[in-house]
């Protein structure tokens, strides 16, 4: 359990640093996860859109395009998908939804879908979002993955809906991020990080690093009996016992605190 | 496990000299910061602006107008400064639209993009000038100037202002501005552009009768 309340004052903590914009500060830096740099709090940029705009209508501006690769690639080099699993507000939002695809998980229905058997492609929508809408749509046909972002509805429209009461009107794509942000929300309430599963692109730029990241999950084989109780517990439905530097791995360690053997250790190195 | 740690120590090295080299030898981090960060993104809230086309004094920061505003209305007449960016389909909207078609006015595919000229209308004549905001070379005056314009405090930047001078009842003539913000203030594209067209008629009539007073 310590390991999990580590994790939740990390979020927490990471959650309100990703904010003091509120108080006026504000970076020249991506942040290293999801969250929008419209949110009238944000203290940096969205990766995303800085990917965008330097590819933007036929355009290429190569500082803009690789900064937050970079940033990007350090944290995925050092701790792979921790980020997903310990910095991410989207990450903590799904942390808290969790809970209900987790008791929905009882029905027959649910656990069909979670077995279909071509779950583990529908995980390749996050490169195709990477590469499709971030990269080349902007670049083809200026539309942008932040027109139709569910996370820049929840961190950056409500907020500035809120705050400023009748001085904006929604714009061409308002209704249409509109329909995808409540698909997002039925997501997250049905998939217990179905974001982070399927669609999300920042997590597509993160899952390659787990296959190097110096901290990293790893299973003693010798000790592991498949009794599968850590594949039930993880929150990205991967098959721990056989997992070796899984991309989909956001390094949360519940599987770490359930093993009945501690068979599953944190590695860094 | 030593060649993963080589491709670890290797991979570390590569990824944070070249993000210390970028940040130190490159003005990325500032580009960030005023082009991203600062600067309320439309696409990402899919929202827009509603606008109010009252002039006024008040500098929506407090701050002066900058000196290529102050020299500019000294010599040449009112002022359309249109701000835009790279990734803002608003913006390319009111140009492919508007300032193209309806104003004549040319725009370069490559940076710098921002440039400035005088534009005749009819019997209409004002000075433009076109603030590219991703602009490599930019000066901080100018590429700083939208904060002073965002009349209505919406924390990105005005699309247009427009700026002439007026007597402000305290002894002294003032500039005196509007801004619009985005490109829906109208129902269509020809409405928009009899806006502008009212807006800078008016700020001609200002001019001409102020000029004579302004130091």
């Amino acid at each position: 359990m310590k390991f999990q309340l580590k994790r939740l004052i990390t979020q927490i903590s990471i959650f309100f640093s990703a904010n003091l914009g509120a108080i006026g500060f504000k970076t020249g830096f991506c942040y290293p996860f999801f969250y929008c740099n419209a949110c009238p709090a944000a203290t940096s940029a969205c990766p995303l859109r800085a990917i965008e705009k330097s590819v933007y209508d036929h355009s290429f501006t190569w500082k803009l395009f690789i900064y937050p690769f970079l940033i990007l690639g350090f944290f995925g080099v050092t701790t792979g998908r921790a980020i997903c699993g310990w910095a991410c507000p989207i990450g903590l939002l799904q942390r808290a939804t969790g809970i209900v695809p987790r008791r929905l998980n009882k029905y027959s229905i649910i656990q069909k879908v979670g077995q279909w058997k071509y779950e583990k492609y529908l995980r390749y929508i996050k490169y195709l979002n990477l590469i499709g809408l971030v990269i080349i749509t902007p670049f083809i046909i200026k539309f942008t993955f932040t027109d139709i972002c569910p996370v820049g509805i929840l961190t950056g429209t409500f907020p500035i809906l809120a705050l400023n009461p009748g001085k904006f009107v929604p714009s061409s794509f308002f209704w249409v991020a509109m329909v995808i942000f409540i698909l997002f929300i039925i997501l997250i309430f049905v998939v217990e990080r179905g974001w982070c599963r399927y669609f999300c692109p920042i997590g597509a730029i993160l899952a390659p690093f787990n296959k190097i990241s110096i901290v990293h999950m790893s299973v003693d084989k010798k000790n592991c009996t498949h009794c599968n109780v850590c594949s039930n517990v993880c929150p990205m439905g991967i098959d721990v016992a056989d997992m070796d530097r899984d991309p989909e791995c956001i390094i949360c360690g519940k599987c770490v605190d359930i093993c009945p053997k501690n068979a599953i250790k944190l590695e860094k190195k | 496990m030593k060649k993963m740690l080589v491709i670890q120590v290797s991979m570390l090295l590569l990824v944070s000299g070249a993000l210390g080299g970028m940040l130190y030898f490159t003005d990325i981090y500032d580009d960030v910061q005023s082009t991203i960060v600062e600067i309320l993104c439309l696409s990402c809230i899919k929202l827009q602006p509603k606008t109010s086309r009252e002039f006024t004094f008040e500098t929506a920061n407090g701050k002066p107008h900058p000196d290529f505003v102050v020299n500019t209305l000294k010599t040449k007449g009112p002022i359309l400064i249109q701000y835009g960016e790279s990734g803002c389909p608003a913006c390319d909207d009111m140009i492919d639209n508007v300032m193209i078609p309806f104003f004549n006015l040319e725009f370069r595919e490559e940076e710098p993009k921002s440039f400035k000229t005088e534009v005749n209308v009819g019997n209409l004549s004002f000075f433009y000038i076109y603030i590219y905001i991703d602009d490599d070379n930019i000066p901080t005056e100018r590429k700083e100037s939208d904060e002073i314009y965002d009349k209505d405090h919406i924390g990105g930047f005005p699309m247009f202002t427009i700026i002439t001078i007026e007597y402000d009842h305290g002894g002294d003539i003032k500039p005196y501005y509007t801004s619009l913000y985005g490109n829906n203030f109208e129902d269509s594209y020809k409405k928009m552009y009899e806006t502008f067209i009212e807006l800078l008629e008016f700020s001609n009539e200002l001019y001409d009768r102020n000029i004579a007073g302004y130091k």
